[in-house]
């Protein structure tokens, strides 16, 4: 059963060289499919826990999955995963506050929030030249550990400044590849004039995190529209005779491609201590429109 | 037994069953629009009432709040921004005006039109976007109102239309209003109405300290906020949070204030606010209490609220407080600060305080990170305050454990654990007896992150 699964996939990589780009990291895969909790996935408890998830999507039992399903199926996982996102982005912006916070009176004051800007500005700013550009390298990592977690990439992700890219994403207003600090601070204060609801000049936690919550649930319905086109493309490419119905072999081929990159010792279990995978050059898309960037966990 | 003797004894017992007459209870209900309004208490006092005029009472009431009757105040509140009140509507809103300030309009009359919103997705099949129920709810918080006690006048001074909603204080208030009623015709002590889940107490405190007994009113209102839909026919439980519009289901509720409408008030403001905000809100100073259970069936009541209700545990309870130590440092940030109770066995009794609710930092208090924090983040959600930099912690223990029951064990530990971002990190247990009352305050002192600590009963 193995050598035969083994085949089929081995197949699909060299005919499917198109299929979508592989998760970010094994923890999605060990997540989503490690039945007995043991933080490792064994080829035959994902393939097991892929069968299973096939049956259940196949909601009319007629032995092959239909375009309304698969989308149907994913739905549900999408949903809740998103509502977990933005529970713990949530969270984190509560959290942020009281961090912003540095004189603990309760509120945000223009000058704590600025002191914030300032402090992320000058962190890209690698030259000091008072000018972060779009060329600039991103900081160094300043993370205290580099062991790998078993935990869930976010689905639901705001932009960042923790990269230069993210930075130029929320600064760059005029669109010149350059943000100096007066077109920094103008989309700063425009935050806190938007923030501040009542006009007082300070911030209290309910202003800050509703403003939060405004973008980031315009980033939720963008998202989730994006997923969701995305899965009908995905049932597309993975319904390779196109009939309109997805066999088994056919879903099997989606997931046995993440399986095989990331089981880099090759002995037919994922875990952790599997070194990460080399990553490859990016497939040029505009040969390919049927080819998505956008990383995926496992189908 | 001589005949005069046999007719002194049939005096006495007629004279006796009149005296039991004079004192039975009894109780009226009065049905209103699938509703019943009960009201317990003396039967003669009862026999004096006239249920008419409290239906009549009842259905001027309903009619006003939701806009049936023909001019009502409100729809021309709604319709032309202005209109005078009569004093018990003026009365209402004015107070719905208060607690919206106060909590920054977490409760709030002024939300119809988000109403409507969630009433045409819930019966219409409209759309329901979460940004715009935000929206919604913002744009009625941002309205300025005047409201001109002289005149009995409300006034929406800015902002766009302002559609007024008090429906969910509406059993509140025709509550109050027929107390009102009964009032006038000198309800006795020991009369109790009771409305769907609001009851009106006219009681009898006992005499304590040499004080002549005296008469409380205990005005409590309960709220499923677990179980309740939003509203009839929804598919989402709890109740509308009306800063921003959403849903939330996490707790049951009970309130007691001033009022029934302020026990409304508050009953519904106990289910959208986190346990953390509630104690602010709830003070002794507003005389409001509220009990809350949350969905792991912990119960967290505000402070003086078992007093309030005749069920104080005062040989249980202490105060406590804690210095903490100030860091002439740059960058100083106030400590994380975590204080709890557990009985000899180490079982948590209670959960007493969090200050800072980073799990990163409080992870750092690794003793009660160890026993609760990382099992527990729903507790850190909701009860877990800010940092306070070294501001000193006071709270009072009423004797209740987290099961909402006055404590039994008398031999309790209470534990203390502070740690200080790029700072340092102390714990300290206090066994505590209270098995018999406290003679002495008890003092101690801490050592590091920690400052003096002082017990009293």
């Amino acid at each position: 059963m193995f050598k035969k699964i083994l085949t089929v996939s081995i197949v699909a990589m060299a005919f499917n060289g198109y299929l979508e780009a592989a998760p970010h990291s094994a923890s999605g895969i060990i997540l989503t499919y490690d039945l007995n909790s043991d933080e490792t996935l064994s080829m035959e408890e994902f393939v097991a826990a892929r069968r299973a998830r096939f049956i259940a999507t196949d909601t009319n039992k007629n032995g092959t999955i239909e375009e309304g399903e698969y989308v149907y199926e994913w739905e549900g996982t999408l949903s809740a995963r998103m509502a977990a996102d933005r529970k713990a982005s949530v969270k984190q912006t509560h959290i942020r506050f009281n961090a912003i916070d540095k004189n603990d009176d309760g509120f945000i004051a223009k000058s704590e929030l600025d002191a914030v800007g300032e402090k992320g500005f000058t962190r890209l700013d690698k030259d000091k030249d008072g000018v972060i550009r779009a060329t600039d390298p991103d900081p160094e990592n300043t993370s205290t550990s580099d062991k790998p977690r078993l935990e869930q990439r976010a689905m639901l992700r705001m932009p960042t400044t923790h990269n230069v890219a993210g930075f130029m994403g929320l600064y760059d207003t005029n669109g010149d590849d350059v943000v100096d600090s007066a077109e920094f601070q103008a989309v700063r204060d425009a935050h806190f004039q938007r923030t501040d609801e009542n006009g007082d000049g300070k911030l209290t936690e309910q202003e800050y995190v509703l403003e939060f919550e405004d973008r980031l649930d315009k980033q939720y319905e963008k998202t989730y529209d994006r997923q969701i086109k995305q899965t009908y493309v995905r049932f597309g490419v993975l319904d390779t005779d196109e009939n309109g119905r997805m066999t088994f072999n056919e879903y099997m081929r989606s997931g046995m491609r993440a399986f095989m990159r990331y089981d880099t010792s090759g002995d037919g279990i994922l875990s952790l201590a599997d070194p990460a995978p080399v990553r490859k050059a990016p497939v040029d898309t505009a040969s390919d429109p049927r080819q998505t960037n956008t990383a995926q966990v496992t189908r | 037994m001589t005949g005069g003797k046999y007719t002194c004894l049939v005096i006495l017992l007629c004279l006796s069953f009149v005296v039991q007459a004079g004192s039975a209870e009894d109780s009226v209900s009065v049905p209103f629009n699938g509703q019943t309004l009960y009201i317990d208490g003396d039967a003669t006092f009862l026999r004096t009432v006239n249920v008419p005029q409290i239906e009549a009472l009842w259905r001027d009431t309903q009619a006003e709040l939701t806009g049936d009757k023909a001019e009502s105040a409100v729809a021309l509140l709604n319709e032309k921004g202005v209109a005078i009140l009569s004093p018990w509507l003026f009365q209402a809103l004015s107070l719905c005006e208060k607690w919206f300030a106060r909590t920054e309009g977490k409760v709030s009359c002024r939300n119809g039109a988000l109403l409507s919103y969630w009433q045409q997705h819930i019966y219409d099949d409209g759309p329901m976007e979460r940004r715009e129920a935000r929206r919604l709810a913002r744009q009625s918080r941002v309205a300025k109102v005047q409201l001109d006690k002289t005149t009995l006048t409300a006034n929406v001074l800015s902002g766009e239309q302002l559609i007024w909603n008090l429906t969910f204080l509406n059993d509140g208030i025709v509550l109050d209003r027929i107390y009102q009623y009964l009032s006038s015709l000198g309800a006795p002590t020991g009369l109790r109405l009771r409305l769907n889940g609001l009851t009106v107490n006219l009681q009898e405190r006992g005499a304590e300290n040499g004080k002549a007994e005296e008469r409380q009113i205990i005005f409590a209102a309960s709220l499923n906020g677990r179980a309740r839909k939003i509203m009839p026919g929804a598919a989402q439980f709890g109740v509308l949070d009306h800063s921003d519009g959403w849903p939330v289901s996490e707790r049951d509720v009970r309130g007691v204030a001033n009022s029934a409408t302020e026990a409304a008030m508050v009953a519904y403001l106990g289910a959208v606010a986190s346990t953390r905000e509630l104690a602010q809100f709830a003070d002794e100073k507003s005389q409001v209490y509220i009990q809350t259970i949350d969905r792991q069936e912990r119960v967290f009541a505000t402070p003086g609220y078992y007093s309030k209700v005749g069920m104080a545990n005062e040989t249980r309870s202490f105060d406590m407080t804690m210095t903490l130590p100030e860091f002439n440092i740059p960058n100083y940030h106030g400590p994380y600060v975590a204080v709890w109770l557990t009985n000899n066995r180490l079982e948590i009794v209670k959960h007493l305080a969090i200050r800072g609710n980073s799990e990163r930092w409080l992870s750092e208090l690794r003793t009660w990170w160890r026993k609760v924090g990382r099992m527990n983040s729903d507790l850190i959600d909701g009860f877990a305050g800010a940092t306070r930099k070294n501001h000193s912690l006071t709270l009072h223990w009423d004797g209740y454990n987290e099961a909402g029951k006055p404590e039994p064990d008398t031999l309790l530990v209470l534990h203390i654990e502070v740690a200080r971002e790029e700072g340092g990190r102390d714990y300290i247990k206090v066994p505590l007896d209270l098995s018999a009352p406290w003679q002495d305050k008890i003092v101690i002192t801490g050592t590091g992150e920690i400052g003096t600590i002082a017990l009293w009963q």
